[in-house]
């Protein structure tokens, strides 16, 4: 069983922050989480910080320096996929790459939501999209991709060293 | 799964798989992941290999270097490691020397100065080795120059506040480093301004040296290879990160749940997919002794912990001192009884310094007494002439049987009566001091008091409880390894062979030093041996009477002795010892 399925029984409404509406964005990772709901449900949730706006459906609800969220529910079909997504984004990875397919697993998602917080301080851009279910329900898709030149995936990476 | 990926995630958080729980599941998928392959790794992999041994130059290099360091009229010569060191130092701007005890390492400090032509050198060792250092110093004047300007310091002097800018001050170039391990806390003071000093003035020199230092984890050494090697020579990753990942699946002490895989570390063990971690770890040591700027003496079998030999005199109270004045004046024990030879003396002697003697339980009858005292003050009589034919009682005895020796009738007499009295002896103690002293010199773990006397141990086991193991070595039916490092008294002449204590004993202390370079010889190596974890194993002897003193003087010379015939390595002789016994002989 995954660390951070082992999360205690928090309610996932909980200090929720407001979604992103669709639009482009430029956002810093606040932070990433696992939670377990109601009904075995597992939540991965990502909070950002908006730093600017390249294109937005709603001007009033979204203002640069407040923190929006994206919650994937872990437990339908696409949920792993979009946290795989996610992940791979944020550290500089073309998730579109089958090559990257492989490169996150159960460890990583571990990391990623564990108290150590690796992803917080990314900055990369959020494509949101608003699109229609196969029932015809209002559905965002979110498209998470790295900032140029910040590719993390291979190579060493600039980061300082942690000694 | 990941790999790669969760090492940059890592890296982004300053954490290492240590610092994650063994039993949580990040915890446990990154152990069994194993260590992943870096491009640190594979630049340590790739670092070119050699065996100085086998240079072909170093016949060359010993004859050259020796003619060039020699003074005029010296007579030693290089040994092949102190020339493949100074060559190493020279090449590589600092050496990591993994090299055991008696390989000569004072030679390499002293001359390696003079080779990399420093101007501010300094020579750092563990403070009870100042005094031995400054003394061996002095006896290498004869064959080897000496830098005007070395500066001998003890580690513990970087330890005190008052000598918190003596590094600045001085600006060493080349700091060499015996005993190294004294400095692989990075906690300590001590440690932290030598590596601040040295991270701050990093074309500074160092020659880093310690037998045991590679046995325990590779943390513990890994900034010591900082300071010898630049950052692309050095055989460990330039992260501590990184070294930790190493460390975990690495390090004997590593608990098994908290153990890494091997992972990518197996280019270490060509051939071995899933080494066994003795495997890894020898593959590794392989790696590092055989890399630039390394040299070792070390093999598996060789014992790697120093053995330091120190001594202490008792403060002998007066009716102890008074007594041996008497023995040795009037050469009568304090029975009254005629001490024939000087053996007799010394073995009376042996016993006060302890604070005992042995008393006679029962009068023996007047004749009895007259004709044992007539036939001693004869032998007596007869040694103290030098006759060279006569330099024992027993040839003396032999000579008077065979009538070539006339005795006055001594001998008869003697003879007559001798067998119709049995002496019994039980020991007096005039005093428990210096036993009381002995056992202060203990310490609590790791300790083991060795007597001579059946009447020392059983005193010393009444005053403090201490387990006394002499007769077969065992003590109420229980073998002394069992005890597992609590402190015991032992029978030198029950114990000196046959013990395996390695394990948990590596403080001892000697009441009465044997006179017998092979009774030092065993009884030292129950303790140094092959599977002895500390970085030294120390005998501190008690003195208080020249008689003791010249009983070690005698040792020594056995034991030089004993190496020059068998070219036996002898203990004793590898020993740093703390006073200077050998300018006394």
């Amino acid at each position: 069983m995954s660390m951070w399925s082992g999360v205690g029984d928090a309610d996932a409404t909980g200090d929720k922050k407001p979604w992103f509406e669709a639009g482009k964005y430029f956002v810093r990772i606040d932070s990433v989480q696992g939670r377990d709901g109601r009904g075995g449900k597992v939540w991965f949730i990502v909070e950002a910080e908006l730093l600017e706006i390249e294109s937005t459906t709603d001007e009033d609800k979204m203002k640069v320096g407040k923190v929006y969220s994206q919650t994937i529910n872990f437990s339908q079909d696409m949920g792993p996929i979009n946290v795989k997504r996610f992940i791979l984004a944020a550290m500089g990875l073309d998730p579109s790459d089958s090559e990257n397919n492989d490169k996150v697993g159960e460890e990583e998602v571990d990391l990623a939501v564990s108290e150590e917080q690796p992803l917080a301080g990314i900055e990369l851009w959020l494509q949101c999209d608003q699109i229609q279910t196969k029932s015809g329900n209002p559905f965002t898709k979110y498209t998470w991709f790295a900032a140029e030149g910040d590719e993390e995936g291979e190579g060493d990476g600039d980061e300082a060293e942690a000694s | 799964m990941g790999g790669r990926l969760l090492d940059k995630m890592l890296k982004r958080t300053g954490k290492d798989a240590a610092d994650f729980r063994s039993n949580s599941t990040l915890g446990q998928a990154m152990r069994k992941r194993g260590v992943p392959e870096t491009d640190e790794l594979r630049r340590v992999a790739a670092l070119p290999r050699r065996r100085w041994e086998d240079s072909p130059d170093l016949p060359f290099l010993i004859t050259s270097l020796t003619d060039w360091l020699k003074v005029p009229g010296g007579t030693q010569t290089l040994r092949p490691l102190q020339a493949a060191g100074l060559t190493e130092v020279f090449d590589f701007d600092g050496m990591f020397g993994p090299i055991r005890v008696g390989n000569g390492k004072t030679l390499l400090t002293r001359l390696a100065p003079i080779v990399l032509e420093a101007e501010r050198p300094l020579l750092i060792v563990p403070a009870d080795l100042v005094p031995k250092t400054e003394w061996e110093f002095d006896v290498l004047d004869q064959h080897w120059q000496r830098h005007p300007n070395l500066e001998l310091k003890s580690s513990h002097f970087f330890s005190l506040d008052a000598n918190d800018t003596w590094l600045e001050d001085h600006q060493p170039d080349l700091v060499c480093i015996d005993e190294v391990h004294d400095f692989r806390n990075m906690d300590a003071g001590r440690t932290r301004k030598l590596h601040r000093y040295l991270m701050e003035h990093q074309d500074t020199v160092v020659l880093a040296m310690s037998g045991t230092i590679t046995k325990r984890s590779v943390l513990d050494f890994y900034h010591l290879m900082q300071w010898t090697h630049q950052p692309d020579t050095i055989p460990m990753p330039a992260s501590r990160q990184e070294t930790v990942a190493w460390a975990l699946a690495l390090d004997a002490e590593t608990p098994m749940n908290q153990r890494m895989q091997p992972g990518a570390l197996t280019v270490f063990t060509p051939g071995q997919s899933m080494p066994d971690p003795t495997t890894l770890r020898e593959g590794f040591s392989r790696r590092l002794m055989e890399s630039p700027g390394v040299v070792s003496s070390l093999s598996k079998d060789d014992v790697d912990a120093s053995i330091h030999l120190d001594f202490w005199t008792p403060k002998l109270p007066q009716k102890i001192r008074a007594s041996i004045h008497r023995i040795c004046t009037e050469r009568k024990s304090l029975n009254g009884d005629i001490l024939m030879e000087p053996t007799d003396v010394w073995r009376h002697v042996r016993e006060l310094c302890c604070g005992f003697y042995y008393r006679w339980t029962k009068k023996p009858p007047e004749e009895w007494l007259k004709a044992r005292t007539a036939w001693h003050s004869f032998v007596r009589g007869v040694l103290d002439r030098h006759d060279p034919k006569y330099d024992t009682k027993g040839q003396v005895t032999g000579a008077c049987k065979r009538g070539e020796l006339d005795s006055y009738g001594a001998y008869e007499k003697w003879s007559r009566v001798k067998d119709t009295f049995k002496i019994v002896t039980k020991p007096v103690w005039l005093d428990d001091a210096p036993l009381e002293e002995a056992v202060s010199k203990m310490e609590k773990k790791g300790s083991l008091i060795w007597v001579e006397h059946q009447a020392v141990g059983q005193r010393l086991a009444k005053l403090t409880g201490m387990p006394y193991f002499h007769k077969k070595g065992l003590y109420k039916g229980v073998l002394l390894e069992s005890l597992e490092g609590k402190p015991a008294i032992l029978s030198i002449s029950s114990n000196k062979k046959g013990r395996n204590l390695q394990e948990h004993w590596d403080h001892n202390v000697i009441m009465t030093p044997p006179p017998a370079g092979d009774v030092w010889q065993q009884m030292m190596a129950r303790t140094h041996r092959p599977g002895q974890r500390a970085d030294a194993v120390k005998f501190l002897v008690m003195l208080g009477h020249n008689i003791l003193e010249n009983s070690m003087l005698k040792a020594f010379a056995d034991a030089e002795y004993q190496q020059a015939l068998q070219g036996d390595p002898q203990k004793l002789l590898l020993a740093d010892v703390s006073r200077n016994f050998r300018i006394a002989a």
